[in-house]
């Protein structure tokens, strides 16, 4: 059986909300175009409506910093033969 | 606070399906709300189950530049640095006066990082200068316990976020 190489896409995305804290949420298999409009528009939803909470007092959302794009690549190696 | 998870399940033409998962979503949000945010989501996720799609490295750095305030315990006209504290106080608790330079124009919280995560809101101002009621243990903290406190300021149209902390040893 010959290694196996396997490559999955995530999207990190990072916000910073009022008590101080970043917080990061992940989605899988993202596209390959993405634009800063698409996030800016997503932010501006997001705290029109405030629809993202933090896990303490006060922890409202504030703004999306960061959007990454991750390529995972993981490779199983064949040891057999 | 409550939050939860908003799960948006696609599948495919070839009956594969993929979860993505938004996380701290508020459960307040209305049915319309998460739609249309699951909606904006899947815009940006391929939800075809393809293994030739390729994936390149991209960064969308959305990052401010504005200041970053001053935030600092302070301590008899200094900056406070490790502090010690007796258990010999009487009372209850153990207190001591502290004051928080600030310089910038949002909220301020701090907390007890280590005993729990619960970050109290900071009202009082005068001059850039609050002063509070920060130190308070309970008298039953064991001796050589380091307690942790951490001030967090928000952020504004005017100034990044900030943090510092401030550790106090009990002393016998």
């Amino acid at each position: 059986m010959a290694d196996v190489i396997n490559t999955e896409g995530s999207l990190s995305v990072e916000s910073l909300f009022v008590d101080g804290d970043t917080r990061t949420f992940t989605l899988k298999n993202p596209t390959a175009n993405i634009t800063t409009e698409q996030i800016n528009n997503l932010n501006t939803y997001i705290q029109q409506n405030n629809l993202l909470i933090g896990d303490k007092w006060g922890g409202n959302f504030g703004r999306i910093t960061k959007v990454t794009k991750i390529a995972t690549i993981t490779r199983a190696l064949d040891f057999t033969g | 606070m409550a939050k939860s998870d908003l799960k948006i399940k696609a599948t495919s033409p070839q009956g594969k399906s993929i979860t993505t998962s938004v996380t701290y979503v508020n459960p307040e949000a209305t049915n319309d709300q998460l739609a249309t945010l699951g909606t904006m989501v899947n815009a940006l996720t391929d939800n075809r189950y393809d293994s030739s799609t390729k994936v390149t490295t991209v960064e969308v750095d959305v990052e401010s530049d504005k200041p970053k305030p001053t935030l600092q315990f302070w301590k008899t006209d200094k900056t406070a640095q490790i502090s010690e504290m007796s258990k010999q106080t009487s009372g209850q608790i153990i207190q001591d006066m502290l004051s928080i330079k600030y310089n910038g124009d949002g909220q301020i919280f701090y907390g007890f990082e280590g005993i729990n995560n619960y970050m109290y809101p900071i009202s009082e101002r005068d001059n850039n200068n609050f002063a509070i009621q920060v130190i308070t243990i309970a008298q039953n903290t064991p001796a050589g316990t380091d307690v942790v406190f951490t001030i967090k300021s928000a952020e504004t149209a005017n100034y990044q976020a900030a943090e510092a902390q401030l550790t106090v040893h009990i002393t016998a």
